[in-house]
């Protein structure tokens, strides 16, 4: 299993992730489903860390994201491609700055 | 026929579960008060945890030269024009207005002394600090509320970078810089118009202005006048900063923010400015 997510909760103004639980195989094609606000964004995000749990954790290739410290979660996050929603290109950078900024 | 999907086709179904609601009679009026409460220790816990990090950014070197003489431009040689007009009006207006004062009934040569009091220890820094919290702060808020509410901040993550190094403290460092500077300029350049205005309309010469300055005339006052500009050059890039790193809802939310953030500095820098004088001046 490359991606496990592990009883995850999330609560905002209301709870958006209630014990989420499933893991994801290598070679894999996985997809989410779910109307608009449900919480799609706010589980893909738990992926590489973006988002402080209530509880639950999730590991990717063996490593934990919540509870492997800011070593593991980095050595994490530059082994993860991860696709905003918005594409989230730095618009206030040229291409070249754009791609460097990806360059470790 | 579109991309072989390699392995199975697996799905997640996300749903959600409406949170109910109950309501008292008194729960809403308490309530808001713990709201005040709740989201000001909010406030002052999330600043504290940005002078920290940018702290840290910058003790591990991580801050570039680059971004900070940006920013230094940015933020202060492209404010020196609003700064030098603002600065102007003020030195008239206290000169023609002490001079109006004053007439006959003490000599006018004190006008020097009372342009140079009023202009370096309260016009020049507070002045400043009111046009940078526009032409400074409310940008700041809004080019990083942007970024927020358009995933760039999560991007700087994901791609394992940290958004305090890079966008909040050469912002910062560059304040703490900048503003001293055009206070400096603003002292001068306010004062200078003064002299120049009492001259014009109160027949009033440079030597008695000078003299009149010099008799009053305490270098702490110039200490005290870089001191509140040292305190507004963090303050407002710190709030600013602040506010746009927690940003939410889209457009609205960069507006909502932005508006938030401009109050929230003014009165920071006016407040800020009001504990001055128990402060320094006893
Ligand atoms: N940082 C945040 N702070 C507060 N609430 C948030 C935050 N991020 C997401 N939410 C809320 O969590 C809920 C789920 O948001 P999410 O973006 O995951 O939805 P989504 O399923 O991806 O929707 P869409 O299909 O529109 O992309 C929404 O109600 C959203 O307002
Ligand atoms: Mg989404």
């Amino acid at each position: 299993m490359i991606i496990r997510y592990r009883d995850l909760w999330k609560a905002f103004d209301h709870p958006i992730l209630a014990g989420v639980d499933f893991g994801v195989n290598e070679g894999e094609m996985f997809g989410v489903f779910g109307p608009s606000g449900t919480g799609k964004s706010v589980l893909l995000k738990t992926t590489i860390g973006l988002i402080d749990l209530d509880r639950g954790d999730v590991e990717v290739d063996g490593e934990s994201v919540y509870g492997g410290g800011p070593r593991a979660l980095q050595r994490i996050r530059y082994k993860v491609g991860y696709v905003f929603q918005n594409s989230a290109l730095f618009d206030s950078l040229n291409v070249y700055e754009n791609v460097e900024m990806g360059m470790a | 026929m579109g991309p072989s999907v390699p392995g199975q086709l697996s799905a997640y179904v996300a749903y959600s579960k409406s949170a109910s609601v109950s309501s008292g009679i008194l729960r809403r009026p308490l309530s808001a008060v713990g709201r005040t409460a709740q989201s000001t220790a909010e406030h002052a816990g999330e600043i504290a945890l940005l002078l920290s990090a940018t702290v840290r950014s910058v003790v591990r070197l991580q801050v570039s030269l680059r971004s900070v003489l940006q920013q230094i431009y940015i933020m202060g040689v492209q404010s020196i024009p609003i700064v030098v007009v603002t600065a102007v009006l003020a030195g008239i207006v206290t000169s023609q207005q002490g001079g109006y004062q004053f007439q006959g009934a003490v000599p006018l040569y004190i006008l020097g002394s009372i342009v140079v009091a009023s202009v370096v220890l309260e016009l020049g820094p507070v002045l400043t600090a009111i046009v940078l919290v526009g032409r400074v702060g409310a940008r700041i808020t809004a080019e990083l509320g942007t970024m927020k509410v358009s995933e760039q901040l999560d991007a700087f993550h994901a791609l394992g970078r940290d958004p305090i190094a890079i966008l909040a403290a050469p912002r910062i460092i560059a304040g703490v810089i900048v503003v001293p500077v055009l206070v400096g300029i603003a002292n001068l350049v306010g004062v200078l118009a003064g002299m120049v205005a009492a001259r014009m309309t109160l027949d009033l010469g440079y030597e008695s202005f000078l003299y009149g300055a010099r008799l009053f005339w305490h270098n702490w006052d110039l200490f005290y006048s870089l001191t509140k500009a040292v305190t507004f050059g963090l303050a407002i890039p710190v709030i600013s900063i602040h506010m746009g790193l927690r940003t939410r809802g889209g457009a609205a939310g960069v507006g909502r923010t932005t508006t938030a953030s401009v109050m929230f500095m003014t009165l920071t820098v006016l407040i800020l400015d009001a504990l001055f004088p128990p402060l320094l001046l006893q």
